[in-house]
C-alpha cells in the first residue's frame, strides 16, 4: 500500500475527485467532511503522510484546523496542502503563517496535485 | 404611511420565510448537482481507467506486431530461400560434373572403339595367318600335322577374339547412344531446377509483399485505436476536471443566502425591530467573494 493521505473538504465531489486522482497513482486516501472531522481523523490515524485541506468549511474551517494541527506537538510536522477556491493573497499569507506547506486553487489539475503531494510526502 | 409594530414584525417574518425557502431551494439544487457530479465522476473515472488499460494493451500489441511476427516470418522465408538456392546451386554443380564425366566417357569410348577396330584388324590378320598355316600344313602332309594343330588353335583364338571384340564393339555402341541421352536429361533437370528456384523466389517475394501489406494495415489499425483512446482519455480527464466546478458553483449559490442575511439585518435596522429569525449565513467562505476564481485555477504554490 502507498502513502496515506487525508483529504478534508465539505464537498463530496471534491473528495471524490482527489481520491480518484491519488488512488490511481498508489496513494491511500482517507476522507473527512469538515475541520472538526479532519482533526479527529488526524489524531486517530497513524502513518499519515500529508493532509489536503479546503478552507471554507462548516463547524471548523481549514485555517482553524491547520492552527490546531500545528499547535499539537504530535501533529505539528504533518505537511498540509490547502486546496481551495480562495485566491486572495491575504488568505494565502495567513495560511503560510499558520504553517501550510502549499496552496492549490480549485479546480485542481491531477498531475500538478500529484507532483506537489509526492514532494511534500517524500 | 407609517407601519405599526405588528406590520413591521410581519414584514420581517415574511422576509425570513422567503429567505428560508430560497435557502432550501438552493440546498436542494446543490444536493442534486452534487449527486450528478458524483455519478458522472464515477463513470468518467471508469472510462479513464479502461482507456488507460487498453492503451497499455495497444502499445504491447504494436510492439509484438512490429518485432516478433513479421521478423520471424521474414527470417523463416529467408532461411528457406537460402536452402533452395543452395540446393539449386549444388544440383547444378553435380549436373555439370556429370556432363563433364559423360564427355570424358565418350572420349574414352572413342579410344576403346579405336582399339576394337585395331583388334579386329589383328583378328582378320590372324584368321588369314591361320588359313595360310592350315594350307601350308596340308601341303606339308605328315610333317605339317603339328603345324596344322597350331594353325587350328590360331583359327580358334582368332574366332574367340572376334567374338569378344564384337561384344566390346556392341557395348561401346550402346554406351555411345546412352551417354548423350543422359547428358540431355541432366541438362533438362538443371533447367527445371533453375526454374523451380526462380518460381520459389517469386512466390517468396509475393509472400513478403503480402506480409508487409498486412503488417502496415495492422499497424494503421493499432495506431488509429491508440489515437482514439488518447482522445477518449483527454476528453474524460477534461470532463473530470470540469466536475470540480460543482463545489464553487454550490458556494456561489449559497452566497445568495449571505446577501439575504445582510438584507435581513439591514431591514431589521431600518424597521427598528429586533429580528429573532435572523440566523447566520449558510455561506461559510472566509473571503467575501461569491464568484469562482478561474484565472489561476490549478496553480500550485509550494511554500
Amino acid at each position: 500500500m502507498g502513502k496515506r493521505v487525508l483529504v478534508v473538504d465539505d464537498s463530496a465531489t471534491v473528495r471524490q475527485q482527489v481520491s480518484l486522482a491519488l488512488t490511481q497513482v498508489g496513494f491511500e486516501v482517507l476522507e473527512a467532511v469538515d475541520g472538526m472531522d479532519g482533526l479527529q481523523r488526524i489524531s486517530s490515524t497513524p502513518g499519515l503522510a500529508a493532509v489536503i485541506c479546503d478552507i471554507n468549511m462548516p463547524r471548523l474551517n481549514g485555517l482553524e484546523m491547520l492552527e490546531k494541527v500545528r499547535a499539537d506537538a504530535k501533529t505539528a510536522g504533518l505537511p498540509v496542502l490547502m486546496l481551495t477556491t480562495e485566491g486572495h493573497p491575504t488568505m494565502m499569507e495567513r495560511a503560510k503563517k499558520a504553517g501550510a506547506k502549499g496552496w492549490i486553487i480549485k479546480p485542481f489539475k491531477a498531475d500538478l496535485l500529484i507532483a506537489a503531494l509526492r514532494k511534500l510526502a517524500a | 404611511m407609517l407601519l405599526d409594530d405588528g406590520s413591521r414584525r410581519g414584514l420581517l417574518r415574511h422576509f425570513a420565510d422567503f429567505r428560508d425557502r430560497v435557502l432550501e431551494r438552493i440546498r436542494s439544487s446543490n444536493r442534486e448537482s452534487e449527486r450528478g457530479a458524483l455519478e458522472t465522476g464515477k463513470a468518467l473515472h471508469a472510462v479513464v481507467e479502461a482507456a488507460r488499460a487498453y492503451t497499455h494493451r495497444i502499445h504491447a500489441l504494436r510492439q509484438h506486431a512490429d518485432e516478433s511476427n513479421a521478423q520471424s516470418l521474414a527470417a523463416a522465408i529467408s532461411e528457406q530461400t537460402g536452402h533452395v538456392g543452395q540446393y539449386s546451386s549444388d544440383l547444378g554443380e553435380l549436373i555439370a560434373a556429370q556432363s563433364a564425366d559423360a564427355r570424358q566417357s565418350l572420349e574414352r569410348l572413342e579410344s576403346i572403339a579405336l582399339a576394337a577396330r585395331e583388334i579386329q584388324r589383328l583378328v582378320n590378320a590372324s584368321r588369314m595367318l591361320a588359313l595360310n598355316a592350315q594350307v601350308e600344313a596340308a601341303r606339308m602332309g605328315e610333317a605339317g600335322k603339328a603345324f596344322a594343330v597350331v594353325a587350328a588353335e590360331m583359327k580358334t583364338f582368332a574366332q574367340e577374339m572376334a567374338r569378344a571384340n564384337t561384344s566390346i564393339s556392341s557395348m561401346v555402341n550402346g554406351m555411345k547412344l546412352a551417354l548423350p541421352k543422359m547428358a540431355e536429361r541432366a541438362g533438362v533437370m538443371e533447367e527445371r531446377s533453375h526454374r523451380f528456384a526462380a518460381s520459389f523466389e517469386e512466390s517468396v517475394g509475393r509472400i513478403r509483399q503480402l506480409t508487409a501489406g498486412m503488417q502496415q494495415a495492422i499497424g494503421a489499425v493499432i495506431d488509429e485505436g491508440g489515437a482514439t483512446l488518447q482522445a477518449v482519455l483527454q476528453h474524460s480527464e477534461t470532463g473530470l476536471s470540469a466536475l470540480q466546478f460543482q463545489d464553487p458553483q454550490a458556494q456561489a449559490l449559497l452566497y445568495i443566502d449571505r446577501m439575504a442575511h445582510d438584507e435581513q439585518q439591514h431591514l431589521s435596522a431600518v424597521l427598528q425591530v429586533h429580528d429573532d429569525r435572523l440566523r447566520p449565513s449558510a455561506h461559510n467562505n472566509l473571503g467575501d467573494q461569491g464568484v469562482i476564481h478561474s484565472e489561476s485555477s490549478g496553480e500550485v504554490l509550494l511554500f
